[in-house]
């Protein structure tokens, strides 16, 4: 159907990812690798100035301790590999019961095992290349050694553990924190994505059936009267021009609001006769405040079919607009059949209100009441939108 | 008046020419539905008025309109279903502007004013009919001005609206755009893309992921040793491009400097 409704914004802009910050992942390979050695570096350095403590405090009573820098650097270095390796794999095996937290604890331990015969290696290293000459203190009886090298090895994987254990905190505690802000991130960003969608579908407020009406009345006059179906196909054309032109902004002047509204009002009388009777305030004369495109429409086409249901008397709309300085209240009036009732007081308010809400937050309020028998009102109460101009941002910083 | 009517669609020709004929200062000479037909016509015949559609296949009423030659032109009158052309038509000295579909009203108020430019004869006839005309090409700036998109922004707790003409950049915040005018930012609550869709209207030019800018309010432009682009806007920010879009900007601003 060639109707310029066709070319309105119905769909809703697809959910666009290129906005999106990408989902939750896993800490990245290249900030484990610098976590993790800078805290190892950290680890290597306090392991150092420990032994070189002990070693000082030693001296005084004159033992010789077992605490050279060198193989215990190369230690360090040997097990760096590894390090990374447990830790990458300790952030992708997650924390849960089942698997992740057997896993985990296996990791530990296998590194922390892995620690003393590191150390023997590093000694044996050293030696080869001729950085100095280090041995365990033997004292030759084999299973005096073995309980000796069980006790350094217990040790060793005591402070190890520990050590290593810190760094896990360090790490996952990082990717804890990078998770949370990434999942933060996205969705804020679902949520505006999300409100911009509903923004662009509550826009389309007028319903086909008052279109379909029109034209349904302007089909009866054009053999009895053609000058009057002319004059409003014209009408009608200059309504659904400017819906076009409101339906692709968020906001209008109020002025263009209410002389939308009075074109879909004398539309409407030209339907229903003499039965309905309008009072518009002037758009001339109006400040030049900024609403909602189209906000009115619903209410006014509300007062409409709801004032005109289920009697035959005559009805009378009245809107009514209200600015003050800092806020703008505009009011569509409608007389009723005394004894209506409240129900089908249409969707259309509830997509007002809905996008009040998404504009202004609690700052706009709708509310629908019967003010006293046989009238109605519905009434908009928001923030008066003016237009930023640098004059009057002067005007206000001084 | 002799008059043309140059309009691709038939039943157009004929609505035009009924209005014409209720007319008794109006001639109707001919009517085309090509508008190089019609430029050959206006030279050779010399009508004082054509109604000019401007959508039409080959060559556009606008085309036409720029064609003629602008000394002893006859009267223009475009009779066109988009409101967009307002202002570029009174570009081209058009008389008027008639938006389709029109009733005998509104054709009747275009004819008075076509009547009153063709018969200034007098200083002051000719003085009302250019203020006449100022004062409708004023009122289609103004349309441009007022349909021009606002963008809903917050300044320190007050909600205002912002002309998006003179927003000068558009920057991705968090959970909102900053929004630059002048030496003022603002807060909108909406997507940055969201925002360059509002700014369609603007000349907008992306300058990294999160940062678009509105190339009206590029006052310079210096390039850095790496070859990144930094930007002076009118209000005095600077702004650079990230690497990524570094291609981009260099083909856009060459563009702009051919």
């Amino acid at each position: 159907m060639p109707l310029p409704m066709s070319a309105m914004p119905l769909c809703l802009p697809g959910m666009n990812t290129e906005i999106l910050p990408p989902a939750p992942k896993p800490i990245a390979l290249r900030t484990l690798l610098i976590i993790s050695c800078l805290f190892w570096a950290y680890v290597t350095l306090s392991d150092v100035l420990y032994a070189n403590n002990m070693q000082a405090n030693a001296m005084l009573y004159h033992a010789d301790l077992f605490a050279p820098w060198q193989p215990r650097v190369l230690q360090h270095l040997l097990l760096l590999p590894l390090l990374v390796i447990c830790y990458w794999a300790s952030s992708r095996a997650g924390w849960g019961m089942l698997r992740g937290l057997p896993l985990q604890l296996l990791l530990g331990v296998t590194f922390s095992l892995l620690c003393y015969p590191a150390m023997k290696l590093a000694i044996h290293f050293a030696t080869l290349f001729y950085m100095g000459r280090w041995e365990m203190p033997e004292t030759g009886d084999t299973s005096r050694d073995a309980e000796q090298a069980v006790v350094v090895w217990s040790a060793s994987f005591i402070s190890f553990l520990l050590t290593y254990g810190f760094g896990v905190a360090l790490v996952s505690g990082f990717n804890w924190y990078q998770r949370h802000r990434d999942s933060e991130l996205r969705g804020a960003a679902l949520e505006r994505v999300w409100t911009t969608a509903r923004l662009t579908a509550l826009r389309m407020q007028l319903s086909p059936h008052t279109l379909f009406n029109l034209l349904h009345t302007i089909r009866g006059q054009i053999h009895p009267e053609p000058e009057i179906a002319r004059s409003m196909v014209v009408q009608l054309a200059d309504l659904l021009r400017q819906l076009l032109s409101a339906s692709q902004r968020d906001f209008s002047l109020l002025s263009e609001e209410l002389s939308f509204v009075r074109m879909y009002l004398e539309l409407q009388q030209q339907r229903f006769g003499d039965r309905l009777t309008v009072s518009l305030p002037d758009a001339g004369v109006q400040p030049a405040l900024w609403v909602p495109s189209l906000i009115l429409q619903p209410l006014v086409e509300n007062a409409v079919l709801h004032g005109l249901a289920g009697h035959e008397a005559p009805v009378e709309v009245r809107v009514e607009v209200c600015p003050s300085a800092d806020r703008l209240v505009m009011r569509v009036v409608n007389t009723t059949a005394s004894f209506a009732d409240s129900a089908g007081v249409g969707i259309g308010l509830g997509n007002v209100r809905e996008r009040l809400a998404v504009q202004f937050g609690s700052q706009a309020t709708l509310s629908a009441h019967r003010a006293e028998p046989g009238s109605w009102i519905a009434e908009i109460s928001m923030p008066a939108l003016l237009e930023h101009t640098p004059a009057s941002a002067a005007g206000a910083t001084s | 008046m002799k008059a043309f009517i140059v309009d691709d669609e038939r039943v157009a020709r004929r609505a035009l020419r009924e209005c014409c004929e209720a007319e008794p200062d109006i001639e109707v000479i001919g009517e085309f539905a090509r508008a190089a037909d019609a430029l050959e016509a206006i030279r050779r015949d010399a009508p004082h008025l054509i109604f000019l559609d401007i959508e039409m296949a080959t060559m556009s009423g606008m085309q036409l309109a720029h064609a003629l030659d602008p000394e002893g032109a006859p009267l223009i009158v475009f009779v066109t279903a988009h409101d967009h052309y307002a202002r570029e038509a009174f570009e081209v000295s058009a008389v008027d502007y008639l938006l389709k579909p029109f009733d005998e009203t509104r054709f009747r108020t275009m004819l008075g004013r076509v009547r009153q430019r063709h018969g200034a004869n007098t200083a002051a006839e000719r003085r009302a009919a250019v203020e006449t005309l100022l004062d409708q090409l004023q009122r289609a700036t103004r349309m441009v001005a007022e349909t021009r998109p606002r963008i809903l922004a917050d300044a320190g707790g007050r909600m205002q609206m912002i002309d998006v003409a003179q927003v000068e950049s558009v920057e991705a915040d968090r959970n909102y755009v900053r929004l630059r005018v002048g030496k003022e930012s603002f807060h909108a609550r909406t997507t940055l893309r969201h925002a360059e869709e509002a700014m369609s209207t603007q000349p907008m030019l992306r300058i990294s992921r999160s940062c678009v800018v509105n190339v009206n309010h590029v006052r310079e432009v210096n390039r850095t040793p790496r070859g990144d682009f930094v930007l002076v806007l009118t209000g005095g920010t600077t702004v650079s491009s990230s690497q990524g879009y570094r291609e981009k900007v260099r083909m856009h601003l060459e563009q702009l400097m051919i």
